[in-house]
């Protein structure tokens, strides 16, 4: 009877912590909650397999291009005040265990971040063409990944063009043929 | 102080504003009759434009100094700068810089980019996976602060690191130099033609095999792009720099041309024409270019560079004028108060880095080196990527003689002028081929001769240009006459006082400083003097590149260890602890270059709650055991009195 009781109570009290507000805050500050502000995000390879023939041989393999092209599904994150794009990229392939390489923001010209590869793809793996994009709401920013600042709700997508964006980002070289 | 300087650079503004209205002026009232102006007027007009071109290149290099809170009369090339050498940040600036001759410590550059070359050698890809423009924009960086890109330190197995044959003629060995576009072959000419470069040959690539893929991708408009059909002027002014060498060529190419999915031979100078010709036509009205819709100074300034490398006069050449506006006309518009220059006039709101009111590192240097093109071009002294020593006087007077010559053969040559032709064109044959690409105007004289059926025996370029194996690029001052940069090293007193300045407990802050004295050591002449601090460094470098590697197995085991975070658990402590312990062992500075530590305070927090929790149940559990026991005991010794007083009632 008294053996119950005590294992009840572990019990209980296992999953309990007792922290100070600023111990829970920190330790809880991406737990996505009714109140928290978030955003999507995506990383996605897909347009490589329709160019496997061009890709960099030693990248032949599933470990780099999965069958479907989706290196990360949508995924929610909590949106901390100010970040951006670059923000919660690296948290992301950091949570998820993603490699990437980029350049710092004083380290090139653009003033901002600049992604060079994600899960070993890297710019021009398939052809000269070839690089990674950002997308956020289906609209593809002309500024550093560092340098877009999110809101509530935003969906971020992070695509592998084989072809300099024309494969990823339809509506824009129509536009662009308009105006030649 | 900071008042001051701003009070310097408004009035030297005014001073550059009016010197650009004087110039203005000048070309205005010249350009109609200037074929006719004698060498006296030009001379003027010359002067003017060097030395205003000189003025805004040191205020672009100031306004750089600015920016990086620097002394405007200390060095460029420090710490800070140095901090992103290897980087395209950091190599463009020694770039312009050098080529000008602006004084500056070239030798804390090649001390660093050597450094960072051989680091960069050690890993698997080397300077980069698919990028040849890593080698050629290092490389040319290294030229113009007057080292050596051939022999740039050594790499693991110990072999001298050759930047200029892994990054041009052999690259195709480890990677295509067109993995990456246009851009890879129209740099790795650039590269390879630099000092003229001897090719051998077992080599992948040759000056042919480079030139024929440049070629391939002119468009069918007659320029050059990245991605689109249409020419795009920064990409056809490049492709221009970079088959300028040729120009005088008369070898014929027999190529299949993408854009028009043709077969087609032609000679570099046919398709350089069609190029100018296109650039020409893209130069808007006030003078400047527009790339993606957007006039900037980036694209103005590279057509600068292509234009003084075939010796057109961007000032003087009608093609170049619109509305009276030249290219510095043009370019002067992106000019700020600060002495940089912004890229667009134009603001996007949704874009931050577009500050139209703002100057930018990017346009800056780009213009920069543009206007160090023009001086150049003017001065008489090499094009901008020809790094070769200067030629000596009789050689610039023997052939500015043939250039004069050839003006005088008539547009509408006769019999009469065989004997003339010939002469001018046997006076053109004595200019080494090497040379050769400086006689402007050669293409006349071949025209005449075509014209008359006189037969042109000029040997192939391409074969006889590549002439050196080795050597350090010179720099030469634009400033001051073409004074030569001394590159005598003596260690002074005062650096051996900053050495033994450098804090005990050395900090990667400091990688910079001791890699170049150690540098300047090894270099001095007087290096017997201080062998014991040369010691001392030497220690410290190493000491540094622990900590550098204990900074980068820091980060790995932050990476291994913490994610996914909802996994994170008190069987991590150990793990947790052993990198919070690390992490504190690291100076101030060194700890900025741990990333995420965040994470690592939130993981230690997280396992002390739940070692706490643990703790706290245990303490309840025994707390509830020992009430509990009490309890119990009280009952059965309640239950025992009853009972007793149950059998005394009874």
């Amino acid at each position: 009877m008294i053996a119950f009781i005590v294992l009840f109570i572990a019990i209980i009290i296992n999953g309990t912590k007792i922290q100070s507000v600023e111990e829970y805050y920190l330790t809880h500050i991406d737990d996505i909650t009714e109140d928290s502000e978030t955003v999507f995000i995506q990383i996605n390879a897909s347009t490589i397999l329709d160019n496997w023939d061009r890709l960099d041989p030693v990248l032949r393999s599933e470990k780099y291009v999965p069958h479907d092209g989706m290196i990360l599904e949508r995924t929610e994150y909590v949106l901390r005040p100010n970040e951006t794009v670059f923000d919660i990229l690296q948290r992301t392939v950091r949570y998820n265990q993603i490699h990437m390489e980029y350049q710092g923001a004083n380290e090139n010209i653009y003033n901002s971040v600049y992604i060079q590869g994600i899960n070993h793809l890297y710019e021009f793996s398939v052809g000269p063409s070839s690089g990674w994009m950002y997308a956020v709401n289906g609209e593809f920013p002309d500024y550093g990944v560092s340098k877009y600042v999110l809101e509530d709700g935003d969906e971020i997508e992070l695509l592998y063009t084989c072809d300099l964006g024309r494969d990823v980002r339809n509506e824009f070289i129509e536009k662009r043929k308009e105006s030649n | 102080m900071k008042m001051n300087r701003e009070f310097i650079t408004q009035n030297s503004l005014l001073h550059w504003l009016n010197k650009i209205i004087i110039l203005i002026l000048a070309i205005f009232l010249t350009f109609p009759s200037f074929r006719s102006v004698t060498i006296a007027d030009t001379n003027d007009v010359k002067e003017l434009d060097s030395d205003l071109f000189l003025e805004l290149i040191e205020g672009i290099i100031q306004w750089k100094k600015m920016t990086i809170n620097t002394n405007i009369n200390a060095p460029l090339l420090n710490n800070t700068f140095l901090e992103n050498a290897g980087e395209t940040t950091g190599d463009w600036y020694p770039l312009g810089m050098g080529r000008s001759g602006y004084e500056d410590d070239y030798e804390s550059y090649l001390a660093v980019i050597r450094e960072v070359v051989e680091k960069r050698y050690k890993q698997e890809n080397k300077l980069s996976d698919s990028k040849a423009t890593e080698w050629h924009r290092i490389s040319l960086a290294i030229l113009a602060s007057g080292g050596d890109p051939t022999n740039m330190g050594n790499d693991s197995s110990g072999k001298p690191i050759n930047l200029i044959a892994e990054g041009t003629y052999n690259r195709g060995k480890t990677r295509s130099l067109g993995a990456q576009g246009l851009n890879g072959w129209i740099w790795g000419l650039i590269t390879l033609d630099s000092m003229r470069y001897f090719v051998p040959e077992k080599a992948y690539d040759t000056r042919q095999s480079m030139i024929i893929e440049i070629l391939k991708m002119q468009l069918t408009d007659g320029g050059f792009s990245l991605s689109k059909s249409t020419s795009d002027p920064d990409m056809t002014a490049m492709a221009i720099q970079a088959l300028a060498p040729y120009y005088n060529s008369e070898e014929s190419y027999t190529y299949h041309q993408k854009a028009r999915d043709k077969q087609v031979t032609k000679k570099v100078r046919d398709v350089i024409n069609e190029a100018v010709e296109t650039l020409s036509e893209l130069q808007l009205d006030g003078g400047d270019f527009e790339s993606w819709e957007t006039p900037n100074s980036e694209s103005t300034a590279q057509v600068i560079v292509a234009l003084t490398s075939l010796g057109i006069d961007p000032l003087k050449d009608e093609r170049f004028i619109k509305n009276g506006n030249t290219v510095i006309h043009g370019i002067s518009k992106y000019m700020m108060e600060d002495g940089g220059f912004i890229h667009s006039e134009s603001f996007d709101p949704k874009n931050p880095s577009s500050l139209p009111d703002e100057s930018n590192t990017m346009a800056s240097e780009q213009v920069m080196y543009a206007l160090v093109a023009l001086v150049r071009y003017y001065e008489n002294f090499r094009t901008l990527y020809d790094f070769r020593e200067e030629m000596d006087n009789d050689l610039k007077k023997q052939i500015e003689s043939i250039k004069q010559s050839i003006e005088t053969i008539p547009d509408d040559p006769h019999e009469a002028d065989i004997h003339l032709i010939k002469q001018i064109f046997n006076d053109y044959l004595n200019v080494p081929i090497e040379e050769r690409s400086y006689v402007f105007n050669y293409y006349k004289l071949a025209d005449a001769m075509e014209k008359l059926g006189i037969e042109n025996t000029s040997e192939p370029i391409t074969e006889h240009i590549g002439i050196n194996k080795e050597g350090k690029g010179t720099i030469v001052s634009l400033f001051d006459n073409g004074k030569i940069h001394a590159s005598d090293i003596v260690f002074t007193e005062n650096d051996a006082v900053s050495v033994s300045n450098l804090p005990d407990k050395i900090t990667t802050e400091y990688y910079v400083d001791v890699v170049t004295y150690i540098e300047k050591l090894e270099h001095a002449s007087n290096k017997g003097d201080y062998e014991q601090l040369l010691d001392e460094l030497t220690d410290k470098k190493k000491k540094i590149e622990e900590i550098e590697n204990e900074i980068e197995l820091i980060n790995q085991a932050i990476l291994d260890y913490l994610y996914p975070f909802s996994d994170i658990g008190i069987k991590d402590k150990e793990k947790v602890d052993d990198i919070v312990k690390r992490y504190e062992a690291l100076s101030t500075y060194d700890r900025q270059k741990i990333q995420n530590y965040e994470d690592v305070e939130k993981a230690e927090t997280e396992i002390n709650s739940l070692i706490r929790a643990r703790y706290i149940m245990i303490g309840v559990c025994l707390i509830i055991i020992v009430v509990g026991f009490f309890y119990i005991k009280h009952i059965r010794k309640r239950r025992r009195e009853k009972l007793q007083q149950k059998m005394i009632e009874d």
